[in-house]
């Protein structure tokens, strides 16, 4: 995870300079909507403006900002990444994230109140951003925030951060793929009506793992490791029903920070390939590991007269056809994770009558659902299987193609 | 839900109002998703043997344009597929030119998804 270390501070963007915040940014001093517990409560007037800026797109920080205000923070808006995810998120079934998950709202008021290190107060745009986020898309900018206040205190040390190399420290960052899938998870519209029932069951669950690893990741940042796991195991005992999710993301989390310095050190690039197997190394050849499987999948694809080719030492997929069941390139050393990835692309053709591919090209979202369906095989697997080292990576893939699709990244060849 | 800009970008290219020179914005695109999608519209302005055939054969033949979008379907492959779709007849005996003379390794590929598309069958031999 971002955001470890001694030297790191929360809040960018130093107390009184609030009203300096170019267009695309509230000004002034933010005045907190806090109830009488002391919670955070959503500020719809902040969110109707929010949404109304919207529209407005995020200047990029001058070099002045980088050096004082700390404005290497703010967030990448005019990408689309996160405000697509925080408004979609928040248009669909989550809730704001200030309303009922402690651990988010704690930093919220944390970051009304100022630093009290620094005694630096949140940028106000990254505040009005917050409140009308949900924990997803919290998780989220805590991430990418983390990973940008990192690159500040870089710069600070005379280490110039590229854009390219923040993408790829984002890419690399693990949590990337866990607010990925989560995202997904939660996007009622986004996947099918199975997903988002699903997505619907497990949303206090889900709730829980972000604010667990949330409250974690605060800790950290705080430069207080040894208090985050505390913070944590209460953010976690404070959700009963997704404790023992909670648990498994602390833990996942503590081995990786304090158990094994050298595991979170970043995977070379070239293991994001969308066309990688990642799972055969661990699995070997589906036909071995899994004959039975193996076999009535082939079995299957046969029966449904589908055009098999063995493609070996190349790539594996499934090419759709119009009005017919279509054709699937298989490697006979593949693994389990890589056939189902496959064999969910000609599921999913199937079950909507094989259209071809022209429709899928003219539909973002859906030719999304059909990437993400394939990856979602391979973690599914690998969380079946125990393999949950594996989980990371894939969903780094999965990230990887859909930003490839997006054009907001160079595919790797 | 909001629209994304990707899906606007795919939509206004398909609705078709898009005067020729906004369309060809398009063909630069950092998506290829959009890409593809503009080439297929762009390939249906074609009128006769001329520049903008020109233009949607070299598409077709760059390789920035062989990025894979779904299964083995290429940008380019969709710019093959506009010219195999026109009206006009030189763009679909330069769209056939192009299937005869497309790189071996991936030409099988090709073929199949003109003909998965209804383009076809697609006599590389003759």
């Amino acid at each position: 995870m971002a955001g470890r270390g001694r030297d790191r501070r929360r809040v960018a963007g130093r107390a009184g300079e609030l009203g300096r915040a170019g267009p695309g940014r509230r000004c002034g001093p933010t005045r907190p909507n806090v109830s009488r517990r002391g919670e955070d409560v959503p500020d719809r007037h902040a969110e109707s403006q929010g949404r109304a800026e919207k529209k407005t797109s995020v200047p990029a920080p001058r070099k002045a900002d980088l050096e004082g205000q700390g404005l290497y923070f703010y967030l990448k808006a005019r990408e689309g990444g996160y405000d697509e995810l925080g408004e979609n998120l928040a248009g669909s079934t989550a809730e704001s994230v200030v309303s009922f998950v402690e651990g988010a709202s704690g930093l919220t008021r944390s970051w009304m109140s100022g630093d009290p290190t620094t005694g630096v107060k949140a940028d106000a745009f990254a505040l009005g951003t917050m409140q009308r986020s949900t924990p997803v898309s919290l998780l989220a900018f805590y991430d990418r925030a983390s990973l940008r206040l990192e690159a500040y205190g870089e710069e600070r040390r005379g280490r110039r951060v590229s854009d390219e190399e923040l993408e790829l420290r984002e890419l690399r960052n693990e949590n990337t793929g866990i607010w990925l899938e989560l995202a997904l998870g939660h996007q009622a519209d986004f996947l099918d009506p199975h997903y988002a029932e699903l997505g619907r069951k497990s949303a206090p669950v889900t709730e829980a793992i972000v604010s667990t690893v949330f409250s974690f990741g605060v800790g950290q940042i705080a430069s207080r490791g040894t208090q985050a796991l505390a913070w944590a195991s209460r953010e976690a005992a404070a959700i009963g029903r997704a404790s023992k999710h909670a648990a498994t993301a602390v833990r996942y989390q503590a081995r990786k920070v304090f158990g094994r310095q050298g595991s979170v050190a970043p995977n070379r690039v070239n293991v994001f390939r969308s066309d990688a197997d990642l799972l055969k190394a661990k699995l070997g050849p589906a036909r071995t590991s899994h004959p039975e499987e193996h076999a009535r999948i082939m079995k299957h694809l046969e029966d449904e007269g589908v055009e098999i080719v063995w493609n070996e030492g190349k790539n594996l997929y499934y090419s759709a056809q119009r009005g017919g069941p279509g054709g699937i390139k298989l490697q006979s050393d593949m693994s389990i994770g890589a056939l189902r990835h496959e064999y969910r692309h000609f599921l999913d053709h199937k079950a909507a009558e094989f259209p071809g591919t022209m429709p899928f090209m003219k539909d973002w979202k859906r030719f999304a659902e059909f990437e993400v369906r394939g990856y979602q095989e391979e973690i599914r697997l690998a969380r079946e299987l125990g393999h949950v080292e594996f989980i990371p990576q894939i969903q780094k893939q999965m990230g990887q193609r859909i930003k490839e699709i997006k054009g907001k990244l160079k595919p790797i060849e | 839900m909001a629209t994304s800009k990707l899906q606007q970008a795919i939509d206004v290219i398909n609705s078709r109002q898009l005067p020729l020179g906004e369309l060809r914005h398009y063909l630069f695109h950092a998506s290829p998703l959009v890409r593809a999608n503009a080439i297929v519209v762009v390939a249906e302005h074609i009128q006769e043997d001329g520049p903008l055939l020109n233009e949607v054969v070299g598409f077709a033949k760059n390789p920035d344009h062989s990025f894979r979008l779904m299964g083995a379907t290429s940008v380019g492959h969709m710019a093959v597929l506009g010219l195999l779709r026109s009206r006009c007849d030189a763009a679909r005996r330069a769209g056939l030119e192009l299937v005869k003379s497309w790189p071996e390794a991936d030409r099988q590929d090709l073929v199949w998804f003109l003909e998965s598309e209804g383009v076809g069958p697609v006599d590389v031999e003759s």
